[in-house]
């Protein structure tokens, strides 16, 4: 009995460092060096992002944003928390659910000789590392600047030690419990396409309705400073006092971290000792609540896991209707067709691909209503002119970020761009085709925001729409040359997500540089000379389209077969 | 005497003593090189003393006997040798443009013969070295500004002179030589247009603009090239355009005519920099302090000024990477934030000395590792450069507070009062910081000694050294991300050329055989001739010399070991992977050079079905027909047949990711045989397949041969092959080891194809049952 017990411990151990290895796959044994590197960059990520937010927190002390006296009223650090809460929750569900019932690693462990509750709760000890790893970039930095900024004593960042693992964990147990009818609810949606379609048009219809709401409560005469004291200030101290009655339990939370008690009663906050009922109540409360969830989980898990996890690669017998044969198609038309289709028939493709593109003009009139508040100089208006070039620039950069797997992401389909018998050159300009004209829509919508929000004349800003353009087309490009150079089909073999694509990461990078870049000398330019500025924009833009449409095609022309992916494709 | 006989005594003495010396060196190889090389090296050294001793006369803002050609905005901008007679002042000036470039190249090319140099000596340095000869006087008064026996006169002559004996001789040895191709001659027009703007007098601009331009309006201090203004943004694209030519001149030169023209470019900038410099003016002999210690050239750049052509000259390398680092990032700092004056406009000749003088300090150790004259540096030599810099700054800093006792009117309590070498004795740089940044300057130290005070401001200048260390040391991840660009496009443009040259020998080869007549295009057929792939830097071929003829009408059983190349051959053919060596064509079409043709003639059949999961099986086998232009008729007539044969009327309009393995394999079968084509790949098609589904697959196989088709596949399952194929080859490490017919393979070896297999990969040695 004790031997297979020890080897039923073995099975899990070595169960979920197989799992473990999938997140984390350097191994310090074996990888030393790299595993090294990691980790001081993990750490060093920590660290800055601790600094930005000390930063931030002492900025908003300092400017008396939410109170004198230089710090923040502790009912303001009930909101953060509640924020950092109800946001870590919700991906923590989303990632918990798509885990447990939808991952394909599923086929392969629930044939292993161990019971479904112990690949559950393997799952569960990696979900729980995964955000204990999370929350050392969320909650940790968050509580070590309060603990800075407030001079917490020595004491307060070891207890630290704890309430992170906690924080970590409470989600993670509620979520395992709620993943249960959240996996019901995904099947049906996955089921019915339509009422999913239905769903995300609503919400995106909701939340234009919702920025044209926010839009109409900007002042139109912004005045920040002068109406400060007597306009602004009181009506956040209002709204953070509402709000914290509404939130109550993220008051004891706090406490519970910190050892700062601020609700409604107790005003600006009283000082609790740590270990003091009121903060070691809700330390029982969290307790509580943990080991309840991840036992409920569990005696759940034993029972519908199984069948749960194994029916998410099932598909329904459906009668299908016979349709008639489809008409021929040119060949580029025909292409396009079954981008659409592939891209499309997934609304969490669509929505992670095309989201951008709406956002965009949404984006520009929330910054355009709020700056048209405000009084400007001819200098502040120029800073205007950057800020909008910069954001749009940004974000329609950010959604040819994926360009940079566009071919890879075909997996073993990619061949096909090889194969067929169109030139290659054809074949690959017209994956990008798609995506060049949506952008085309969304920019002019863009502009068309812009224009009716400043002074500019049609022929300004029709040569601020083509600049923007073809810098965007010119990052599109060079996405899709990393990813032509640089294929990562591995990565995409099975049809499968990529955790890290080297090549998207460095499109990223691209992408903030050159909005930055193209803000820069769109400010220079009009700075100089309004009547010639947007004209040598323009040049510089088109030269630099140009330029990367040309190497793009001699690349291809010069490495017309696929470039070796390790040697092998 | 008479100056100008005196000038042409002078002349002709020079020549007499280098052909009187000539005419006995020249008969043993040896001395001859050795003459060429102590004449070569006087004339250097001659040719730089004119640089250092005589300032151009004519484009000092001195005058000429108080006689100006242009005055802009009050300000005499070049001095006269003619007085009012405007075309005798243009000539002249005219006549230096031409004459300095010529000298030096005349010199150069005498040193470092190239093709070059065979024509420009020839047809354009010695006719405009004569023309110097002939108008001496003309050249006297530019640059001396009158007609007399002086030791500055005497310097010009021999300075026309030498150059002109040394072009004559090239021209005489090499008198056979008339003609030169169309690349040379426009190559080395084009040399000598750059090393003419090289060597381009500072004044020439002011000179030849008037200050009333009917095309460029009136010349006002307005357009000045400071504060990073249009100006200043065109002078710095002047110069990396110039820069750019220079690259491309010289890109994959002989390194002779490299080392001539880069020396050339080095000598222009010293010359416009001690003629506008005034070498002998440090020394004023008349004053008490004979030296004037604001004007020794120890500037960081005027460094660069003075270290690239020995650098360049004595390829010395140490010394080049110092520059390479530490002069580049001055120069850029200069460039940025330059130190003009308010009132000096785009054509000074100020102006342009400084721009001049700080592209060869930028552009000059860049283009010398972008040529490859000087290789790129290595992380020590990075550092010795930085240890070098660390002497030099200390130097300068105890220079600074050294000499600056010795400037007139000097206060140790004024900042600036005293020399400012390398900007450490000034708040120039702190003042674009701002206010704060200017607070440094008053810690300082103050060391007293018998009548001299010493000052230094040792946290501004410690903050200035780190700076500058540090920014040195940021230089190399710059260079770095430089050098991976270029690879790359270097990478590219071999690629191209490669590309080019392999289209260029399949046209040949068309047109050969049409000539013959011996085009095969059109018959079904796949021909492997001499294919080899290598994949990556890899030592071993994964296909070698591969030979394979397979003809319409076969089954082709391609049979080997896991890793031996099959997938290999196999999307080589359908165009998925470049070729190493060798052709591989399809129906006669070669599958790089018309790949469009020979795909369209491909069904292909991969070992992993790859599918668009989200399409339905109607939609992808309509996308395929689409791809392959299949009509109407045709594909609604072989989808009916084919969703038959497969069994998929019921499945055939959901979408793929519903499908079975069979299923989805059988769809990948459809879609590569919707366009009926003439070779049919299939790489391992039966993998995964129920029997009624393997039948089904070799049924089609069947019909497809017996149309006169090729069916190509590669199979691990030796039954199938041996009952279905034609002929077969078996590859073993890239190799093919056998090759046959099928009947005559069993006939052969009646133990069966599975031992005759194992045997010839050798997996039966000793192994037996």
């Amino acid at each position: 009995m004790g031997k297979k017990t020890d080897e039923t411990l073995l099975s899990f151990k070595a169960l979920v460092s197989m799992q473990l290895r999938a997140f984390f796959p350097y191994s310090f044994q074996e990888q030393k060096k790299k595993a090294l590197i990691r980790l001081i960059l993990y750490l060093l990520g920590v660290a800055a992002i601790t600094g930005i937010l000390y930063l931030v927190l002492f900025l908003l002390g300092f400017l008396g944003v939410f109170g004198i006296g230089g710090r923040l009223p502790i009912p303001v650090w009930n909101v953060l928390f509640f924020l950092f809460l109800i946001v870590n929750f919700f991906s923590c569900l989303n990632r918990v659910t798509s885990s447990l019932y939808f991952s394909e690693d599923n086929r392969v462990l629930l044939s292993l000789p161990l019971s479904p509750q112990r690949v559950f709760l393997s799952k569960l000890i990696v979900l729980f590392i995964q955000e204990l790893v999370r929350s050392c970039f969320t909650f940790l930095p968050l509580l070590v600047s309060i603990g800075i900024a407030y001079n917490m004593p020595v004491y307060y960042f070891f207890w630290q030690l704890i309430t992170i693992p906690l924080l970590s964990l409470l989600p993670l147990a509620l979520s395992a419990v709620i993943s249960i009818p959240t996996f019901y609810i995904k099947r049906f949606l996955k089921r019915y396409p339509l009422i999913q379609s239905l769903i995300v048009l609503a919400i995106l219809i909701a939340g234009t309705v919702g920025i044209f709401v926010l839009t109409s409560f900007i002042p139109e005469d912004l005045a920040l400073a002068s109406k400060w004291p007597n306009i602004y200030f009181p009506a956040i101290t209002s709204f953070t006092q509402q709000v914290n009655t509404v939130l109550l339990p993220f008051a004891y939370l706090t406490a519970m971290c910190t050892g700062y008690l601020g609700t409604v009663q107790t005003g600006i906050g009283d000082i609790v000792p740590l270990f003091s009922m009121t903060s070691l109540i809700p330390f029982g409360v969290v307790v509580t609540l943990i080991v309840g969830g991840l036992g409920l989980s569990s005696q759940l898990a034993k029972r519908v896991y199984s069948n749960l996890s194994v029916s998410s690669f099932e598909h329904d017998v459906v009668k299908v209707k016979e349709k008639k044969s489809e008409r021929p198609l040119p060949s580029f038309v025909s292409f396009l067709k079954k981008e659409l289709f592939v891209e499309f028939r997934s609304t969490q493709a669509l929505t992670g691909n095309y989201l951008l593109f709406i956002v965009t003009p949404l984006a520009t009139l929330l910054l355009n209503v709020v700056f048209n508040s405000m009084k400007k100089s001819f200098t502040g208006q120029l800073f205007t002119l950057l800020f909008n070039g910069l954001i749009i620039a940004l974000i329609a950069m950010a959604t040819s970020v994926s360009m940079a797997s566009v071919y890879s992401r075909e997996g073993n389909s990619s061949y096909l761009l090889h194969s067929s018998p169109m030139t290659l050159r054809r074949a690959l300009l017209s994956k990008l085709f798609l995506r060049a004209l949506l952008m085309t829509a969304s920019l002019a919508l863009t502009i068309a925001v812009y224009a009716n929000n400043c002074t500019l004349d049609y022929v300004p800003m029709a040569t601020v729409f083509f600049s923007l353009y073809f810098m965007y087309l010119g990052h599109l490009l060079w996405s899709a040359e990393l990813d032509y150079m640089h294929p990562k089909i591995g990565l995409y073999r099975d049809g499968g997500k990529s955790a890290f694509n080297p090549n998207e990461a460095v499109s990223t990078v691209l992408a903030f540089l050159f909005a930055f870049i193209f803000a820069g000398l769109m400010f220079f330019f009009a700075y100089e000379s309004i009547a010639t500025g947007f004209y040598r924009l323009l040049a510089f833009s088109a030269f630099f389209f140009l330029a990367r449409l040309f190497f793009f095609l001699m690349r291809i022309k010069g490495y017309r077969s696929l470039p070796q992916e390790g040697g092998r494709l | 005497m008479n100056p100008l006989l005196f000038m042409y005594l002078l002349v002709a003495g020079v020549a007499i003593v280098f052909f009187g010396g000539y005419f006995f060196a020249r008969k043993n190889e040896k001395t001859r090189t050795c003459y060429r090389r102590i004449w070569g090296g006087v004339a250097i050294v001659t040719l730089l003393c004119l640089f250092f001793f005589v300032p151009i006369a004519m484009t000092t803002d001195t005058g000429i006997n108080g006689q100006y050609l242009t005055n802009v905005g009050n300000v005499n901008l070049v001095g006269v040798p003619y007085g009012e007679n405007k075309v005798a002042n243009f000539f002249a000036l005219f006549h230096l443009i031409l004459f300095l470039p010529s000298a030096a190249l005349a010199v150069l090319f005498f040193l470092l013969p190239n093709r070059w140099s065979s024509f420009l000596q020839r047809y354009v340095l010695l006719p405009n070295l004569l023309l110097s000869i002939v108008f001496l006087s003309n050249l006297q008064q530019a640059y001396i500004g009158d007609l007399v026996i002086s030791h500055k006169s005497a310097l010009v002559v021999i300075n026309v002179a030498l150059p002109f004996v040394f072009a004559a001789v090239d021209v005489l040895e090499k008198k056979k030589e008339w003609a030169f191709d169309k690349n040379t001659i426009i190559g080395a027009m084009l040399a000598f247009f750059v090393i003419l703007l090289a060597f381009l007098p500072m004044a020439t601009f002011a000179a030849l603009v008037p200050t009333d331009c009917m095309f460029l309006g009136r010349i006002e201090y307005s357009w000045r090239a400071v504060d990073f203004s249009i100006a200043h943004r065109y002078y710095v694209y002047v110069g990396i355009a110039y820069y750019v030519t220079l690259f491309f001149l010289l890109n994959r030169r002989e390194k002779a005519a490299m080392k001539a023209i880069l020396l050339a470019v080095c000598f222009g900038s010293l010359s416009s920099f001690f003629t506008r410099y005034g070498f002998e003016g440090i020394f004023d002999f008349t004053k008490a302090q004979p030296v004037r210690v604001t004007r020794l050239p120890i500037h960081l750049c005027h460094t660069a000024l003075l270290v690239m052509p020995i650098c360049i000259g004595f390829e010395m390398k140490r010394l080049f990477y110092f520059t390479y680092f530490i002069n580049v990032y001055g120069a850029v700092m200069a460039i940025v934030f330059p130190n003009n004056g308010d009132k000096q406009n785009i054509f000074d000749p100020d102006i342009l000395l400084f721009w001049y003088n700080h592209w060869t300090a930028l552009l000059m150790p860049l283009i010398c590792v972008a040529l490859d004259y000087f290789k790129r540096p290595k992380k020590k030599q990075m550092a010795f450069s930085l240890g070098f810099f660390a002497l030099y700054f200390v130097a300068i800093m105890f220079a600074n507070g050294y000499l600056s006792n010795f400037v007139p009117g000097y206060s140790p309590n004024v900042i600036g009062s005293g020399t400012d070498y390398l900007f450490l004795n000034n708040d120039y740089i702190l003042d674009i910081l701002g206010e704060e940044a200017k607070k440094m300057l008053e810690i300082k130290w103050i060391i007293k000694s018998n009548d001299l005070t010493l000052v230094y401001y040792p946290l501004y200048q410690a903050i200035s050294f780190v700076g500058y260390v540090v920014i040195a040391y940021l230089m190399w991840f710059v260079y770095s991300l430089f050098y991976r660009i270029h690879d790359s496009h270097a990478e590219l443009h071999d690629q191209l050329v490669l590309v080019r040259r392999s289209h260029l020998k399949w046209k040949e080869k068309i047109e050969m055989e049409h000539t013959q007549g011996t085009n095969s295009s059109g018959a079904p057929e796949l021909v492997f001739q001499g294919f080899c792939k290598r994949y990556g830097n890899s030592p071993k071929l994964s296909a070698d010399h591969v030979d394979l003829s397979i003809h319409g009408g076969e089954i082709f059983g391609f049979l080997g070991p896991n890793g031996a190349g099959k997938s290999t051959c196999i999307k080589s053919a359908i165009g998925i992977q470049p070729l190493t060596e060798g052709t591989i064509e399809v129906c006669g079409h070669d599958i790089e050079n018309d790949s469009v043709e020979a795909k369209r003639l491909i069904g292909y059949v991969p070992d992993h079905y790859a599918l668009y999961e989200k399409l339905t099986g109607r939609e992808y086998i309509s996308y395929f027909a689409d791809i392959y232009r299949v009509s109407k008729e045709d594909r609604d007539a072989r989808i009916q047949d084919l969703v038959t044969r497969f069994e998929l009327t019921n499945a055939f309009d959901a979408r793929i990711e519903t499908y079975s393995h069979g299923m989805k394999q059988k769809i990948a079968i459809m879609a590569a045989l919707v366009h009926d084509p003439k070779v049919w790949i299939l790489d391992e098609p039966l993998t995964g397949l129920d029997p009624q589904s393997v039948f089904q697959v070799k049924q089609t196989m069947i019909a497809h041969a017996a149309k006169g088709n090729v069916v190509f596949f590669s199979s691990h399952i030796i039954d199938v092959v041996e009952r279905l194929c034609t002929r077969i080859a078996i590859i073993k490490e890239g190799k093919i080891v056998y090759e046959g017919s099928m009947e005559e393979t069993l006939q052969n070896h009646p133990e069966g194809l599975e031992r005759f297999y194992l045997n010839v990969i050798g997996e039966l040695d000793g192994k037996e049952d």
